[in-house]
């Protein structure tokens, strides 16, 4: 829990950051403009490169974070247990604990006498 | 209308240009060391990836030993032995005789594999034997991929190689999605958790529930049941231990049994599906459907082609990662369909009163019968 939550400070650090130079870059290639009516040369070129340069760093860390949490969403995989009576078709659907098993005998059916089993466990990718 | 050659701004000018000119020349003359470069510079990143994941498997590998089996002394030294063993295949200049060779070598293998988790857990069931087995082998299998891959790398950086580094390079993308399939799967091994590959034992396993069970070679359980009028002898690995077991055999014995009086045998494995198609799909088609090294599928044609036994297949589909990572839904939901497909599959191809052994292949983790 604790290591997660490192890893999501981290994170927002990282986008927090990139949106900085960011946002420093835009505005580093708006003054070029100003410093090109202006007349000064040097200036202008100074920014603008290194606004352009900024925005492109930016621009692929971002988008390099955006493809880590769609791996990281994909691999956030949940298992689910399904028990199921063959008599009145009565069915629960629950988290999968270890030394659950497909055909387990997990008890009796609360709505009839018939015996409760496992009927099938598999798992799910979390929808967005 | 720039004025990059007066005044302040022509010297920047100057300088841009000169800089291109001079990148320009370098990339004609080092371009390929670049690249080269890049490429080593990309896969040590992969190498660092996979790294990380053969040794996270080998963590999760041993808390489930030390949880499960209860050694009384630490599982590491001898996990590591076994997950560098290798399996020298039979000579086949004169291959003739090569299946049996090959199948007692597995045979070895998988006894001392057995044997070896035994020592190393003590304390564990037959069925958690079953699955740290699985854990084991999918650890190794990523602790061999990290080595041949390393090995290129260090032999490709070593000798600056442009083409050894590329040959790694265009398989790269595929080493490592096997790679990833392997970690989820040493997670589902290490819970018990159905995986892909098991739907041939699931769609068993459903037309075995409540009846008599017996037990035939190897690891393989056996059922009788009645369906619209034909006698079906259902048969799956023994669960919900990760299992296998040798499919082959089982056939060849009870079609020996009646001595050849079957008149058709029915295989409900996974397969692999193509970019593109969907995963859980139905498909019919011909002859034994079964993976591996290829002995057990030997041993079913060799019987069914001596008694003129129709062998039909009905797959599954689904891609080479889904097939080792937990069972996904709508393979599991697969099952109903493969059963309907079963039942027309008999009724369109056999009398009344006619014996079908349906054999669901593949891995049972998590799955009873
Ligand atoms: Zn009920």
């Amino acid at each position: 829990m604790t290591e997660q939550r490192r890893g999501s400070l981290y994170f927002y650090a990282a986008v927090f950051f990139s949106l900085g130079v960011l946002a420093y870059s835009a505005w580093l290639i708006i003054s070029s403009a100003a410093s090109y009516s202006e007349g000064q040369k040097e200036n202008f070129y100074y920014s603008l490169v290194l606004g352009l340069m900024g925005v492109a760093l930016s621009v692929s860390s971002l988008t390099s974070i955006r493809r880590r949490i769609q791996i990281i969403k994909a691999q956030s995989i949940r298992t689910l247990t399904v028990e199921f009576c063959e008599k009145c078709s009565f069915k629960r659907v629950r988290e999968f604990k270890v030394g659950d098993y497909v055909q387990k005998n997990v008890g009796k059916c609360p709505q009839c006498v018939g015996d409760l089993l496992i009927s099938m466990i598999y798992s799910e990718t979390p929808k967005d | 209308m720039l004025g990059l050659t007066d005044g302040e701004g022509g010297s920047v000018g100057t300088l841009v240009s000169t800089l291109m000119y001079f990148s320009f020349i370098l990339f004609i003359l080092f371009g390929q060391k670049i690249q080269l470069w890049t490429m080593i510079w990309n896969m040590s990143g992969a190498l660092k990836k996979l790294e990380f994941m053969k040794n996270e498997a080998k963590i999760l590998t041993v808390k489930t030993i030390k949880e499960i089996g209860k050694p009384k002394d630490d599982p590491a030294p001898r996990l590591n032995t076994l997950l560098e063993h290798f399996l020298i295949t039979p000579v086949d200049m004169d291959p003739a005789g090569i299946v049996w060779k090959l199948d007692h070598l597995m045979d070895v293998r998988d006894t001392k594999f057995k044997d070896d988790v035994r020592k190393l857990a003590p304390e564990a069931d037959e069925a958690q034997v079953n699955n740290l087995e699985n854990l084991v082998e999918g650890s190794l299998a990523l602790n061999t991929i990290y080595r041949i891959v390393r090995h290129f790398y260090l032999l490709g950086r070593k000798t600056q190689s442009f083409y050894l580094i590329l040959q790694l390079q265009m398989i790269l993308p595929l080493v490592m999605q096997e790679a990833e399939a392997l970690a989820s799967a040493t997670k589902a091994f290490a819970q018990g958790q159905p995986i892909g590959d098991g739907i041939g034992p699931l769609v068993a396993s459903k037309l075995m529930r409540d009846k008599e069970k017996r037990k035939v070679e190897k690891d393989i359980v056996v059922s009788e049941l009645t369906l619209d009028g034909r006698q079906v002898i259902a048969l799956k690995a023994e669960g919900p231990g990760g299992n296998v077991g040798k499919p082959g055999d089982a056939i060849r014995q009870l079609i020996q049994e009646r001595e050849g009086k079957v008149a058709m045998v029915v295989m409900v494995d996974a397969a692999v599906k193509f970019e593109g198609e969907k995963t859980g799909e139905v498909s019919e088609g011909t002859g034994a459907a079964i993976g591996g090294v290829g002995t057990e599928r030997y041993k079913i044609e060799e019987e069914a082609s001596k008694h003129k036994i129709p062998v039909h297949a009905l797959i599954v589909k689904q891609s080479i990662q889904e097939a080792i990572m937990p069972m996904k839904r709508e393979i599991a939901e697969a099952a109903d369909n493969v059963i309907s497909k079963i039942k027309t599959l008999i009724q369109e191809r056999t009398r009344e009163a006619e014996t079908v052994i349906v054999a669901g292949i593949g891995n049972t983790i998590g799955i009873g019968q």
